[in-house]
Parts: structure tokens; sequence; C-alpha cells
């Protein structure tokens, strides 16, 4: 069994409202240092396949068919075996 | 003209579709569930209604565009079928790649629910042909995501094919930035796909096609797609406008 970590993001240049109504307040009440957020969404995904290679070819697949939109949203995962 | 209205967990806009189809129309209509599938042949209309399906969860419409029945619209739009997606019925359509672009959250967070004055940019389409180019009708949004956005060349492809079809305006028509809260991308309210017989729109006619609810702007929508059918104009998929 492996278990893949995703994180899913706005691609760069894309707006990203949430992260900006986020910063506005994190500003707002002191945080003077953070130049910016940007939000995003994390996905923890048990897979039953033989080996890391296979669940790699697994979470990409499913990455681009259903977790991503792929007009405004990039992403990453990392695979461990569990 | 045979309808279906096709009824996701959650929709919300069904009932309101189906009553304007048989009730105002007067024409015969079916609910389809998403779990089934249907023949091409049997629906010249199929309309994807408004309402949060499946929660929204994961992204609006994204659980939706991959449900079994989705199979079958798009067997029905590549016969030609008109096929109409209000709100999250677009949002549907966006997810399921039968239109091109995506729905970003409004621009500054909020559901907005309230009446909009729309611009008619592309009336020689079955959606909107009883309607004038240029005409400015009032139609009503229920939506937290209806910020359309597409990359570049969507949209100049989008312009230069004459596929924006409907754009948020005032009242007077013109394109300021007030008259569009959801920050949507050229003002885009509604768009066609490339070959014609699809529309996605954001605002909801279903909701404005009766004297009772004091606006009847959106049943001249129903109208356009009746006048085409039953005038015989099939669509031609295989003649790109």
């Amino acid at each position: 069994m492996f278990l893949a970590k995703v994180f899913t993001f706005p691609k760069t240049g894309v707006l990203d409202p949430q992260g900006s109504a986020i910063k506005a307040t994190v500003s707002n009440i002191g945080f003077k240092d953070i130049q910016d957020i940007q939000t995003g969404k994390y996905y923890e995904v048990r897979i039953n396949a033989c080996d890391v290679a296979k669940a790699k070819e697994i979470m990409k697949e499913l990455c681009e068919k259903v977790l991503v939109n792929p007009v405004v949203e990039d992403y990453k995962f990392e695979i461990m075996e569990v | 003209m045979n309808c279906a209205v096709i009824q996701f967990a959650g929709s919300g806009g069904d009932g309101d579709c189906y009553h304007v189809c048989k009730n105002i129309l007067g024409q015969p209509v079916e609910y389809i569930f998403h779990k089934e599938t249907f023949a091409a042949q049997d629906f010249d209309l199929i309309i994807l209604p408004g309402g949060a399906s499946h929660g929204d969860y994961l992204r609006p419409g994204a659980l939706a565009a991959r449900s079994k029945v989705i199979k079958s619209v798009i067997d029905a739009a590549n016969a030609g079928k008109y096929i109409l997606g209000i709100g999250n019925g677009f949002q549907i359509l966006l997810e399921a790649g039968l239109l091109p672009g995506t729905m970003l959250i409004n621009k500054d967070l909020k559901f907005y629910s309230e009446d909009i004055f729309v611009r008619v940019e592309n009336n020689a389409t079955p959606f909107t042909n009883l309607y004038k180019n240029g005409e400015v009708i009032r139609l009503t949004v229920a939506c937290k995501y209806g910020n359309y956005y597409a990359d570049k060349k969507t949209m100049e492809q989008l312009k230069t094919q004459n596929k924006i079809v409907l754009t948020y305006c005032d009242i007077n028509g013109n394109a300021a930035e007030a008259s569009n809260p959801l920050g949507s991308m050229e003002n885009i309210a509604a768009i066609a796909n490339q070959e014609g017989n699809i529309l996605g729109l954001m605002p909801h006619p279903e909701r404005c096609a009766e004297e009772i609810l004091g606006n009847t702007d959106g049943i001249r929508m129903f109208q356009s797609i009746l006048q085409y059918v039953e005038g015989g104009k099939i669509h031609d998929c295989s003649r790109r406008s």
C-alpha cells in the first residue's frame, strides 16, 4: 500500500481571490513580513499498487483526470510506502 | 420538442426547468437521473440545471461532469442536439470539456443572488434568435463561482468566432465594472461551443420566464430553441460556423 500526499494550487498568474483576502487580513493585523499567500488543496490518497512506479503512474492519471483543473491549477504529490 | 432535464445529487433548478418546458412551452419533458443513460435520438433539448450538484465538492461541477449520464450528454452533443447548461449546469459543461475555460470563485468571494442585466452579443444562435443583437435583458444570478476564466488563446478564439453570447452590463448596455460583480473575464455571462449547439450561461432564464415572477425576459431563450427545433433547423455539426 502506498500513500500519496497531493497538493493542488492556482497556476502562476491565475487570480487567487481567497489568497489575496487572507493576505490582506494578515497584513491588517500586523504580519508585516508576509509577502504573499496562495491557497490550495491537500489530498491523501491510498493506493494498491505493486511498486512505487505504478503508484506514481496511477496518481498522475488521477490528478490529470479528476483532482486537478488543468485550466487554472498545477499540482505536485509525494508518495510513500505505508 | 422533446426535452430532458438532468438531475444530479443536489440539483436545485431542475424543477424550474421542468416546469418551463412542460407548462410554459407546453412540450414533453422527462427527468433523467445522473446514474442513468439515454439515447441521443430521444431528445432535442437537454438541460443541465443549476444548483450545487454533488455539494460542489472537489470543484463546482467536477463530480457531476464525471457521472454516468455525461457520456450520453456528450453523445447527444455530437449528434447535434441542443445542450443548455444553466448556472451549475454551465460549470458542469466546462468541467466535462464541452465548453472551454473554467469558473473561479467570485472576485470578492461573495455568493451573489440578485437581478443583473446582460447584453445579447450574438443572436444568431439556436438559444438567442428571438432576442435582438445589443438588446439588454434582465435575468437573475445565484452563484459563488461565476467568475469566468479562460487562457489568452481560448479568449481570442471565443471573440474571433463570436462565441460570447451574453455579457454582463448596466441597464444601458454598458460593460461597466460595477455591472460585473462576479469578476467574469470580458464580462462573460454566456458562451457557446464552436458548433453552436451547446450554450452555457451563469444567469437563470428559467427563473425569469413568466409574468407571475415579475420578469419574462428569460422565456425567449426557451422559445428560441423551440422555434429552431420545430422549424426543422437540424443543427449541422459538421459545419463549423
